[in-house]
């Protein structure tokens, strides 16, 4: 497919613009202690790109995710996810789980941050609105009281059609962040 | 104060933000893992 033309003064066409890849399609501040984003998958788009960033927690704690069906998450055992994770003084920081009411998104601090900028993730988000297991890979960084990076996966393991996801911390924490998430057009 | 949880919507309603109710409270989780490493307190420079 051609580099659509956007120059100066050009009339972008309906071609063109249908050769873009990435389309966003929900944005919004992480804030309480859980953010819902209802209504951004959608039949439009097979995968989405989630970028989440500019993140600060009140108190120690992690941010996880549910799947949603309009504000309602599902909170059944049916996530799984495995991280990899480690620290620049050489500790490892692996997460797994393998059927629980919530998923991880890698991104945890240590000590209290109320204010101050500790990290960022990403996730590609695979089916969400599609009747099949829902997979996630996403990578998050860290600097709670150092440096902690974490690599890996999630799945919610229900053959149904979803349309939004939630972002949840721990309980008396509360969350800040900007998150943009995009449609990969199919 | 109660925990609240915020939603923003795709189709352009104003976001909202309210209490959780007790039951959405209990299904908060607690933390996974510590992530101990040196004491290096990050500051906004």
């Amino acid at each position: 497919m051609p580099v659509p033309d956007f120059s100066p003064g050009e009339v972008l066409t309906a071609a063109a613009m249908d050769s873009i890849g990435l389309w966003k399609v929900a944005e919004g501040t992480l804030s309480s202690t859980a953010t819902n984003f209802a209504g951004c998958f959608t039949s439009d788009y097979s995968n989405y790109r989630i970028v989440v960033d500019q993140i600060s927690l009140s108190a120690s704690g992690e941010i996880f995710w549910r799947i949603l069906t309009g504000t309602t998450p599902e909170t059944g055992n049916n996530y799984r996810f495995a991280y990899l994770g480690y620290t620049t003084s050489a500790a490892t920081a692996n997460l797994n789980n393998n059927g629980t009411s919530l998923a991880a998104t890698g991104f945890s601090t240590s000590v209290g941050v109320d204010g101050i900028i500790v990290g960022s993730f990403t996730m590609d988000v695979f089916g969400p609105a599609i009747a099949q297991r829902t997979f996630v890979q996403n990578h998050a960084m860290a600097f709670p009281n150092g440096n902690a990076m974490r690599i890996g996966g999630s799945l919610h393991n229900l053959t149904t059609a979803y349309d939004g996801i939630q972002f949840l911390t721990n309980t008396a924490v509360t969350m800040a962040g900007n998150v943009k998430i995009y449609g990969y057009r199919k | 104060m109660k925990a609240q949880i915020t939603t923003h919507y795709a189709d352009g309603r104003p976001s909202e933000t309210r209490d959780m109710t007790d039951e959405e409270i209990a299904l908060l989780p607690e933390p996974l893992t510590t992530v101990e490493v040196e004491d290096e307190t990050p500051s906004p420079d």
